[in-house]
């Protein structure tokens, strides 16, 4: 099994099978978006060159003195044994991902829109399914890049060399648009801090600890955990501005779902202590000062009070001084990053209580049974002008979490549902759900005149 | 008495707020006359499965949900049917009907022609909330290529006479997507 030659053939099987997957992805091309098709492409461009050179290379070193031939070729089947890992472990999994049984294809040229908005180097955006209950971004390198390693020079593709962004939502959450706020809000709050360095901008200061000097393992935990939570924070302060309350709602749902409000860890602050920073964004954005707005957030405003100031406690560690150390520096620098990510926003990206009747307004819609992605105004005579504006997303998944959390009224009653029965509370989500994608299609298309006249 | 709505009476409707008959997003004038509507076809199908499944009764609501897969189309992607191939399908206009208002969608005459039926006369009670299901056969001899956003069926309206207190949710109320048989 460890001589080259038996690696050789295990790897001829890999290859197949790894073809063999992507030929399948291939058959389905109508399914796929643009950006789909074109990191398919680049991908079997990559996976197949890596093929051919690694034949070559084999044959090649057939000519060599055998006391040598195996570590080369021993070699030779590491470098390409990390270009088919990559393939199987990253990009096999977005791309069958992104079956329409797995996405809501209507968020797709939304996500990619605000994406761009989010990074001017428009990344190519991939929108996919996985399993478990995450949410989560990546930003990937041209896959074609990677079959250098084994080529050793440029492979050239028609596919494009653009960067890919990978979004993640649940398989199961598919259709639940009201928790895709995380998707569009705080996974393209990473992408915000990404584009403006705002959380990598931080300088932590010297570790100073009870014992005496901090070793250099201590130094780079110390670090390491600021720059996680800070990465995390920025994220939630930027998905706040734009989402407004809904950024909130849709996080605390998700964590209820998952676990607990308290606890923190290695790579996330306690939700409990997000939920705090979120909530000051919202006051900020005068929140606070609207009575149907803050009736939204008082139970969370209630639980989280105080939430910076307990003692950090990560499961990890058995002392919690340097994790301790590393939350009261960052926790100071709040006021700071809110600023920072503020001065970063266009004024139309931010939604401030200012926009609060227009989410009431559609959140009114919402509630007689009707998407909300158009506002038609004018009259219907012939000589008369009619304007028709799309809704902005923030507005329609504000009022969505409105009707939801004012317990489905008016909507129960068009579709003779009853939200105190559980099965028919989850009915009518669903029907919420399809109500938002509807509205969010509709905005996009009208957006877009994506059918043209 | 039942009749059909004028043109000038439709389009008035449709962008007055406050009236109950509201079809989104606002469909171009010119698409409005002669008492109907031009509708557009959405992304999602659920397309018949033709070898897993032997028969299926109508009674049986969870064989005919077994029926199908489905597939949602990415912007103007096309979906083929092949001859005789039977998929289901939803306009891409959400429709709010009112008391006095009910319809028929029917298909138009020019993928008639090519031997797609769209929708067989398909009922539209007064009161009825969302994207109506379309039950899309290729009766002609060749594969035909359709895509979201073309405007392959009419809704035509009919007045009707209901009170809004006497209507009763249809069991495929705001929904926005096809729906196979639910219950009988």
């Amino acid at each position: 099994m460890l001589d080259p030659t038996s690696r050789a053939q295990a790897l001829a099987r890999r290859f197949n099978n790894v073809l063999t997957a992507l030929g399948s992805l291939d058959d389905r091309k109508e399914t796929l978006t643009p950006a789909t098709a074109a990191l398919l492409a680049q991908v079997q461009d990559a996976v197949e060159a890596t093929r051919q050179a690694f034949e070559e290379r084999w044959n090649n070193l057939a000519a060599v003195d055998p006391a040598v031939r195996d570590r080369l070729r021993t070699n030779l089947c590491d470098q390409v044994l990390r270009v088919l890992a990559e393939v199987a472990q990253t990009l096999l999994p977005a791309l069958d991902g992104t079956t329409s049984q797995g996405i809501p294809v209507e968020l797709d040229p939304i996500l990619t829109r605000l994406a761009h908005r989010a990074d001017p180097t428009n990344p190519a955006v991939i929108l996919s399914s996985a399993p478990g209950f995450q949410y989560s971004v990546q930003r990937v390198a041209a896959p074609i890049q990677m079959a250098t390693s084994v080529t050793g020079k440029t492979v050239s593709t028609t596919a494009g060399l653009s960067t890919f962004l990978f979004l993640r939502l649940p398989k199961i959450e598919r259709d639940s648009a009201l928790l895709h706020v995380i998707l569009a809000g705080h996974e393209l709050g990473h992408v915000r801090d990404w584009a403006t360095q705002t959380s990598q901008n931080l300088v932590p200061p010297p570790l100073v600890l009870s014992t005496g000097a901090a070793r250099a393992e201590d130094i780079v935990t110390h670090k390491n955990l600021i720059s996680f939570w800070a990465r995390e924070i920025v994220a939630d302060i930027f998905a706040a501005f734009i989402f407004g309350p809904a950024s909130l709602l849709s996080f605390t749902e998700l964590v209820l779902t998952v676990g607990t409000l308290s606890g923190d860890s290695f790579t996330h602050p306690g939700p409990n202590r997000r939920i705090e920073i979120i909530l000051g964004v919202l006051r900020q954005l005068d929140y606070f000062d609207n009575q149907e707005a803050r009736a939204l957030l008082s139970d969370l405003e209630k639980a989280t009070a105080g939430a910076a100031a307990t003692p950090v406690v990560v499961q990890q560690f058995s002392g919690q001084e340097i994790p301790q150390a590393a939350w009261d520096w960052l926790s100071s620098q709040v006021p700071s990053l809110i600023a920072q990510c503020q001065s970063a926003l266009a004024p139309d990206e931010i939604l401030d209580a200012g926009k609060w009747q227009e989410i009431e307004a559609a959140a009114s819609q919402l509630s007689r049974g009707r998407p909300f992605g158009e506002l038609v105004t004018g009259s219907g005579d012939a000589s008369g002008d009619i304007s028709v504006i799309p809704v902005p997303e923030p507005i329609i998944l504000n009022a969505g979490w409105l009707v939801r959390m004012r317990g489905y009224e008016g909507l129960a009653k068009i579709v003779d549902l009853d939200p105190r029965d559980t099965k028919q509370s989850a009915d009518l989500a669903a029907i919420l759900d399809g109500l938002l994608l509807k509205s969010l299609e509709i905005s996009d298309w009208r957006l877009n005149n994506a059918w043209g006249k | 008495m039942p009749g059909s709505p004028s043109t000038r009476s439709i389009r008035k409707r449709l962008v007055d707020a406050d009236d109950h008959f509201d079809i989104t997003p606002l469909p171009e004038f010119d698409d409005a006359r002669l008492g109907s509507i031009n509708l557009r076809l959405g992304n999602t199908f659920l397309i018949a499965r033709r070898a897993s499944v032997s028969s299926i009764e109508a009674q049986d609501v969870r064989a005919s949900q077994r029926l199908f897969d489905e597939v949602r189309l990415p912007g103007r992607e096309p979906l083929v049917l092949q001859p005789q191939q039977f998929a289901l399908a939803t306009t891409f206009e959400y429709l709010s009907l009112p008391a006095d208002l009910c319809g028929f969608i029917q298909s138009r005459s020019t993928y008639g022609r090519m031997g797609l039926i769209a929708a067989t006369a398909t009922y539209v009670t007064a009161g009825y909330h969302g994207c109506p299901t379309l039950e899309i056969v290729n009766a002609g001899e060749v594969a035909v290529v359709v895509r979201p956003g073309e405007a392959i069926c009419q809704l035509v309206l009919i007045t009707a006479g209901e009170e809004p207190g006497d209507l009763h949710p249809s069991r495929y109320q705001c929904t926005v997507r096809p729906y196979p048989a639910r219950r009988m």
